[in-house]
């Protein structure tokens, strides 16, 4: 039996056919395709659910926020006064951002904040991407540099749309 | 390209190295399918599937050392392979036989391609068992599991095919 096996998997010939590696391909190409074809409506849900998840976050925050604004003044959130060297820090920083245009701030409708805020959603979901590279491959100096850079842009768009807002 | 940048390029659906991977798997790939499925048409189909399969689910792959994506989409195929012919319910498994174990001096002599050849010629059932026990090395045991037989009908149906590509190789010499 070994003999066999060792023989069939040692032969380098293939068997004729009437279809051409070419042709095999398109069929996979084009198959490869519809599944990504399929897998849009998904991302269509997928898109639903955090969007409708954000505005319930938006939503709860903004509840929150009619008591925790009275005891928090605005200026806490100064950008000279705004230190982003921490997560905590940072979602502050966020939700400063969220509370604001939630009370239809002028600036909240401007070209180069509606930018820059597209920036810091963008960065975001780099983020999230990242972490599921580093979750299936292992963290490396690559991705660790790569999260740090993300973390760093992150802070100063927010750190941007805050005077932004603040000015 | 290593296998592992391999991986993580078409993880990351790059039409290049998905194009790549095909590549360098296809002839393996092609070789293989076709001792299940001598019949070009399924072949073809099942290639096509096999390797939509292996790069839209390449993200469940685990990189464990050199060769394990050879041996991942191998895998693969094996079960694509068998998935057509219980599709097509060709497996015709039940057989009765008397013969005794045969010698394997006639491999020896044999050249791979005739081999390959006359194992295309095997009936589907036997020639099914015998690739999987005789060239994939599985057991009786994963043979009668993954294709719902008795470990009792692998054995008989492996015995058939040694006999009959004996014959098969005698004939054609």
């Amino acid at each position: 039996m070994k003999e066999i096996r060792e023989k069939i998997n040692q032969w380098k010939g293939a068997p004729q056919t009437s279809w051409s590696q070419e042709e095999l391909w398109r069929s996979i190409e084009s198959g490869l395709d519809g599944e990504s074809k399929r897998r849009i409506p998904f991302s269509f849900l997928r898109l639903a659910a955090s969007i409708v998840m954000v505005l319930g976050l938006l939503w709860w925050f903004a509840d929150r926020n009619k008591i925790t604004l009275e005891k928090e003044p605005l200026t806490e959130y100064r950008q000279d006064d705004a230190s982003f060297s921490s997560i905590d820090v940072l979602s502050e920083g966020k939700r400063f951002i969220t509370e604001a245009c939630l009370k239809q701030l002028a600036i909240c409708t401007s070209p180069s904040f509606k930018v820059l805020y597209a920036e810091l959603i963008q960065v975001e979901e780099e983020k999230i991407a990242l972490k599921e590279i580093v979750n299936q491959y292992g963290q490396d100096e690559a991705s660790t540099k790569a999260l740090i850079q993300l973390k760093n842009a992150e802070s100063s768009i927010t750190s941007e749309l805050i005077s932004m807002i603040s000015s | 390209m290593t296998e592992k940048a391999l991986v993580r390029k078409c993880t990351s659906g790059e039409k290049r190295a998905q194009k790549e991977l095909y590549e360098t798997y296809y002839m393996e790939m092609k070789r293989l399918v076709m001792r299940y499925l001598p019949n070009e048409n399924d072949a073809f189909d099942c290639l096509s599937q096999g390797f939509c399969k292996a790069l839209t689910k390449i993200g469940q792959f685990n990189y464990s050392g050199a060769g394990s994506l050879g041996a991942w989409i191998r895998k693969i195929m094996v079960n694509e392979s068998l998935q057509k012919l219980r599709e097509s319910s060709r497996m015709a498994m039940v057989l009765n036989l008397e013969a005794t174990e045969p010698t394997d001096f006639f491999y020896e002599a044999s050249d791979a391609s005739y081999i390959y050849e006359c194992i295309q010629e095997l009936p589907d059932g036997a020639r099914t068992v015998f690739n999987l026990v005789a060239i994939e090395g599985y057991s009786h045991k994963e043979v009668a599991a993954q294709l719902h037989i008795s470990e009792g009908t692998s054995r008989s149906q492996l015995l058939y095919a040694r006999n009959k590509l004996k014959m098969l190789l005698e004939k054609m010499e």
